[in-house]
């Protein structure tokens, strides 16, 4: 009887797998890496999958939990609210980043699952902050300031990524990269210009 | 498939680069910008504009480049997050000075984050457009765009002092 209970054998194998193949790469890290993560044979891992593919396929379909699309315009956008909506995308990134790491990667060898999630996480971050700035500008302007956060986001915690590596989640969480992060967006969305005045 | 691609033969390669670690890392050039707007041109809002423009330009023109770096530092690859740090730094010594000079004390602050947000901009269309960023990216609706962006970033007037 195969385990696929929450928690159960089938969840810790993709939990493993996914942190392998994000970390080392999907073609680098053997099904054996994988089994020995979980404490188990590779012949008992093959009892639940058939090939190391068919485990990707798994991952892909593991639910991502919360993130910022949760949080809904009430009024006019403040500097607050953009805080509020920075920091729910990098908890969500940092819960997910071996997930994350995955998927670029993955991305990057043309794999097209991976893509698809990507575009469909991306439009989602991308909705949110334009409902948002639609509280304050007209479309085309909170269009274009919902990319502009959205790309400054995305090279802000890639970098951290690359250089951090497992570390990420430590040096997400710091301080003075938050503080930098805020500083910084709130200038894109014109919020530091409200204040110079 | 590189000695192929070049007409040698796999052995002529392998005196030129012993490994394939070593031929990539002499791939890791820092840019040469060439000439800038601002090396003949007063500081202001348009001309730094032009500036940030260009030297993203050079980036857009090595799609294929950055797609490569973008997978090494993904996996941590030591030389190539070393690079990026390097091409911060480089990036910095032509946009730095002259956002200072129009923006005082924001300046600095300003220049990292233009660094930070053509980065996101990079990777987001490489990992958008695979082979074919290059193409997308030089569109001029697409250039429109990223040059809104940058205007975004760059306040309109020299800050008060507080």
């Amino acid at each position: 009887m195969r385990d696929r209970r929450p928690g159960g054998t089938r969840d810790r194998i993709l939990e493993a797998a996914r942190d392998l193949f994000g970390r080392d790469g999907f073609d680098s890290t053997t099904v054996k890496q994988v089994a020995a993560r979980v404490g188990l044979t590779d012949a008992a891992l093959y009892h639940h999958f058939k090939s190391k593919h068919e485990i990707l396929e798994a991952i892909w379909e593991l639910p991502m939990g919360g993130g910022p699309a949760q949080i809904r315009p009430e009024g006019k956008l403040t500097a607050a609210r953009l805080r509020e909506i920075i920091d729910s995308a990098l908890e969500f990134t940092i819960r997910n980043v071996d997930y994350t790491r995955l998927i670029l990667r993955e991305i990057l060898d043309g794999d097209e699952t991976a893509l698809a999630l990507r575009r469909q996480n991306r439009s989602v971050v991308h909705f949110t902050l334009y409902e948002h700035f639609l509280t304050a500008y007209p479309p085309a302007v909170s269009e274009l300031r919902a990319e502009a956060t959205l790309m400054l986001f995305v090279g802000s915690t890639l970098k951290l990524l690359m250089e951090h590596g497992d570390e990420f989640g430590a040096a997400a969480s710091h301080e003075q990269f938050r503080e930098t992060l805020h500083a910084r967006v709130e200038q894109l969305a014109g919020f530091a210009d409200a204040v110079a005045v | 498939m590189v000695a192929k691609e070049v007409g040698l033969s796999d052995p002529a390669v392998y005196y030129y680069f012993p490994t394939k670690q070593m031929l990539y890392t002499a791939l890791l050039q820092q840019p040469d910008y060439g000439k800038l707007p601002l090396d003949d041109q007063q500081v202001s809002r348009p001309a730094i504009i032009d500036q940030v423009m260009q030297l993203f330009g050079w980036w857009t023109e090595r799609a294929e480049f950055g797609q490569m770096l973008l997978r090494e530092q993904l996996a941590n690859d030591d030389a190539s997050v070393a690079f990026m740090s390097e091409s911060e730094e480089v990036w910095s010594a032509n946009v730095t000075a002259p956002l200072c000079a129009f923006l005082g004390v924001k300046g600095e602050m300003t220049a990292g984050l233009l660094f930070e947000l053509l980065a996101g901009v990079y990777w987001d269309a490489i990992l958008s457009f695979g082979a074919a960023t290059r193409e997308s990216v030089s569109q001029p609706y697409y250039q429109q765009r990223v040059r809104g962006m940058v205007e975004l970033a760059i306040p309109k007037e020299r800050p008060a002092r507080p």
